[in-house]
């Protein structure tokens, strides 16, 4: 049996280790948040971070968890009710259409304001790839730029 | 984003808790049920989709499922303006489905519409929202009335208050909800109507019948404003959920492995090494549960692994052995469907669409003809959430957890397979996650019906990406034959148009009525691969080889193609139109609105200015479902970065803009889509089954590839509002593909454009 955290709360786990993130977040702790969109790591629908890295969920199995991991599902991403500024980005922008991707683009947007707190639009169309069915992408551009707004005034 | 409004307030979903019916058992008794009081008739609520709280926020119901198109927050949007609320008091929720005996024992929707799909449910709820929204109004002011003992006409309603005119006294709407309920509501009924069908809708009387005030369109503070979603807040913290975010209590998990062939089935298969995954329960024979006569396949039919858990019947899944009875398609290809297609334009016996003058003889006749054969894969659908349903089947009750376009086309299916009464089958709708037509099939529904009946416990069907393309009902694959003469003065005098397909085209469309000799034909291609609604169905094709076409008409007489447009299009006017519209009373094709939004286009991308070299720039125009779409497209091709779009521009006139955030919205979406289409869309059939299965294989648009510059302009319609989901894409594909003509001088015919311009 291993014991990890999810947004800060232990978890135990100890079926079996071939079994996909995804799956022991969506259907053994009930966090629904994170989607399954592909199951090869192609959509980034069920982007998590593991460690502070955005990971998809699908393609990282059990066996990679040890008693160290802690991983943070979009339902851990704000400090209470304090959105994080990329939720509050998304909010403003009105980015999401059907809303099925948005957790995984967003919790692939929090890694990637990490490698560039000011990303230029080209940053943005080399390391954002999450696919996006609607076509949200106008407004996930915007958001991204008003997000990394929000974390330079912050002071993050 | 001054003007946006957003809140993040949490949705409450009717029926998870139980209740079913909004409607009182009297409006379900099957007689026409004339009002009394609102408590009688609506439970209490101030007609269907009101209810006021004691803290004086209010409830909406939203009636329409939402699968990203932003119904959930448009249509409450116009109950909220009548009622004269503030938005930020409101409440949004989903309602369930509901249905009403007619007099002969036929089940009907009650209140709307209540599927989306066909853009249209904006444009069939408007009305009754509007009414329902200024009876609610109504009831409050006639309880505020009683309560400050002057005439209505001495009161006055201002974001859910009351105010005396006189005493300038001001009191919240909550303080009359209760006697309100208790009106008689004065000549409201609840009737048939025949709307695409009938229905049952609240009568409201007009206001020359003194029936409730409605507001005219310049008092109108949330209608026309922007509005964010309401259930954003929701998204972005995971809360919201989504149809396979739903568990039925003690359900267990099934996964399918279904015949992929078409029409083929189960030869035999073995069980024994699935059964010993620990947590399979059951592997189960899935039978073909289609109806007789069924044109294709409903469900594949295959063999489900049945399991306390989701990985176990994955697990399970793997190791199954299934020998397919391949059936009798197996020589279905995508090379067999062209050709196919190519010998039905040549021999087959074609449905005439639209006919004027004498097309043969115009065409033997011509000073000069040209001929261009366009032709498209099947599409599949990729939506984000894939199919998947849970089900519960118990002797005098069903529950189905879904997300679905059209819930009362399940829970009447689910009546038909359980033969339980309606009122016993609950349906709790999740949020869908993209559903673009696929989502309003049964099949899928069927399946977990079927295997919770065989397992006897309730049953949640997963279906994985891979599941989800090959069992696509695709949009149909296309071939189109496009022939214009010309008179020895170069002026276009023949147009035929020849379509072979799995269904119609909407060949009906502009440029019908225009030239003097047209004929547009639809001829049938035999094929098996199964097919259903996708994004603009029959548009999405017909606006590429039409609009595409013209522009080799235009090159061919040396004409700008804005300029021969609007020529052929002549006098503002409306002309014939003989094909499906949501509520087509009065709707013509309208010369008027294309004129409008081509020109609209033009200028606001500068239409005839100089563009950098290298750029190419295309337009074009499409009628989709009542609405009008124009765009300008601009690209640019160099050896580096191959195609890169650079900007466009559009124009729509869709009647009255409910949420402009919303409709453009929809627009962005649409155009997304169509670039995608065209890069990537590319169903490969082989043997007589689907073998493209995941996004590695059959891409999406991804965000480096989406244009940078994008406008979107709305025409200022005095029209009531059409929808807005479909109208874009048909008139943005051969826009591009005008502007890569443009640009490159190659004229891509052929989707998807592959690497087509680097040979």
């Amino acid at each position: 049996m291993v014991t990890f955290k999810v947004n800060g709360e232990a978890q135990h786990f100890s079926g079996d280790l071939e079994m996909p993130l995804l799956w022991f977040l969506r259907e053994e702790t009930g966090k629904k948040g994170t989607k399954f969109g592909c199951g090869i790591g192609q959509c980034g629908a069920c982007t998590v971070h593991v460690n502070g890295h955005a990971m998809r969920s699908c393609s990282v199995p059990m066996s990679a968890i040890d008693p160290e991991t802690e991983v943070t599902t979009i339902e851990g991403l704000a400090d209470g009710d304090k959105l994080h500024a990329v939720q509050q980005a998304w909010v403003e922008e009105d980015v999401p259409q059907c809303g099925y991707c948005q957790a995984g683009q967003i919790m692939a947007v929090v890694d990637l304001l990490k490698k560039f707190p000011k990303p230029t639009d080209q940053e943005i169309d080399d390391n954002h790839d999450n696919l996006c069915r609607c076509g949200t992408y106008f407004r996930i551009r915007k958001a991204i730029h008003r997000a990394a707004k929000i974390l330079e005034e912050q002071g993050a | 984003m001054g003007t946006t409004k957003t809140r993040r307030d949490a949705l409450r979903i009717f029926g998870l808790g139980g209740a079913l019916v909004v409607a009182a058992p009297s409006l379900l008794s099957g007689t026409k049920v004339h009002a009394e009081t609102a408590a009688n008739l609506f439970a209490g609520k101030l007609g269907p989709f009101v209810q006021i709280n004691p803290d004086n926020t209010v409830t909406v119901g939203a009636p329409c499922p939402d699968m990203g198109t932003g119904v959930e927050t448009s249509l409450p949007m116009i109950v909220a303006e009548e009622l004269d609320v503030d938005w930020a008091q409101v409440r949004v929720e989903r309602m369930p489905y509901a249905l009403r005996a007619d007099d002969e024992g036929n089940l009907r929707q009650l209140f709307v519409n209540r599927g989306s799909g066909g853009s249209y449910a904006v444009r069939y709820a408007w009305k009754p929202l509007r009414n329902c929204g200024a009876l609610a109004r109504d009831l409050l002011v006639r309880a505020a009335a009683v309560h400050f003992g002057v005439a209505k006409s001495a009161l006055e309603t201002k974001q859910g208050f009351v105010i005396n005119k006189r005493s300038g006294e001001k009191q919240p709407y909550a303080m009359f909800a209760s006697a309100a309920s208790k009106l008689d509501m004065l000549g409201v009924s609840i009737d048939l109507k025949d709307l695409d069908g009938p229905q049952f809708q609240v009568t409201v009387p007009a206001m020359s019948e003194g029936g409730p005030r409605r507001k005219a369109r310049d008092e109108y503070t949330i209608v026309g404003t922007p509005t964010a979603q309401e259930n954003v807040g929701r998204v972005v913290t995971g809360a919201e959920r989504f149809g396979i975010d739903l568990d039925i209590e003690g359900q267990q998990h099934a996964v399918i492995e279904r015949c992929p062939y078409f029409d083929g089935g189960v030869a035999s298969f073995s069980a024994e090494e699935a059964l010993a995954v620990a947590g399979v329960t059951a592997v189960v024979q899935v039978p073909s549960l289609a109806a007789e006569g069924a044109r294709f396949k409903f469900n594949a039919p295959g063999i489900a692994v049945v399991a306390t858990s989701l990985w176990a019947a994955m697990k399970g899944r793997e190791k199954l052995k299934v020998d397919w009875d391949k059936g009798p398609n197996t020589h279905e290809n995508n090379d067999w469907q062209r050709e196919n297609a190519a010998t039905a334009i040549k021999n087959g016996n074609p449905n005439i669409l639209f006919e004027k003058g004498d097309v043969d003889s115009a065409l033997a006749d011509a000073a000069k003809t040209i001929e261009s054969v366009y032709s498209n894969p099947h599409f599949s659908h990729l939506n984000m959430e894939p199919m998947n349903c849970a089900a519960s089947v118990e002797a005098n009750r069903c529950v189905i957890a879904v997300s679905h376009q059209n819930p009362v086309g399940a829970a009447t299916y689910a009546k038909g397979m359980t033969d339980l009464p309606i009122d016993k089958i609950e349906v709790r709708a999740g949020r869908i996650g993209c559903g673009f037509g696929r989502k309003w099939s049964n099949e899928f529904v069927a399946e977990a019906l079927f295997l919770s009946q065989q397992v006897k416990t309730p049953v949640k069907v997963f279906w994985s990406r891979e599941d989800d393309v090959q069992h696509d009902f695709f949009n149909p694959a296309g071939y189109a034959k496009m022939q214009a003469g010309f008179d020895a003065e170069n002026r276009l005098v023949a147009w035929h148009a020849c379509y072979a397909g799995g269904w119609g085209t909407k060949m009906r469309v502009f440029p019908a009525h225009l030239i003097p000799n047209m004929r547009a034909e639809h001829v049938y291609s035999e094929s098996r691969t199964p097919l259903g609604p996708w994004r603009g169905p029959g548009n999405n094709t017909a606006g590429f080889y039409i609009s595409c076409f013209m522009d080799e008409v235009a090159r061919e007489m040396q004409r700008d193609p804005l300029e021969l447009w609007l020529e052929l299009l002549g006098e503002d006017r409306d002309l014939p139109f003989d094909e499906w519209l949501p509520d087509p009373r009065g709707q013509g094709l309208s010369v008027t609105k294309t004129k409008a939004v081509l020109k609209l286009a033009a200028e606001k991308a500068g239409w005839g200015s100089k563009l950098p070299n290298g750029w190419g720039r295309g337009i074009a125009a499409h009628m989709t479902h009542g609405g009008y779409a124009a765009f300008v497209v601009d690209v640019s091709h160099s050896k580096q970065k191959g195609l890169v779009v650079e900007r466009v521009f559009g124009a729509a006139e869709c009647g009255m803009i409910i949420n402009p955030l919303g409709a453009t919205a929809q627009m962005e979406s649409g155009v997304i889509d169509g670039l995608s289409t065209v890069l990537y869309q590319n169903v490969q059939i082989e043997g007589g089954r689907v073998i493209s299965d995941n996004f590695d294989a059959m891409p999406l648009l991804r965000i480096d590839e989406a244009p940078k510059h994008f406008e979107m302009h709305f025409v200022d319609s005095k029209d009531e509002p059409w929808g807005t989901g479909e109208m874009a894409l048909p008139a943005f594909i051969p826009a591009l593909m005008n502007a890569i003509f443009d640009a490159t001088g190659k004229r891509i015919k052929d989707l998807p454009l592959g690497d087509q311009l680097s040979t």
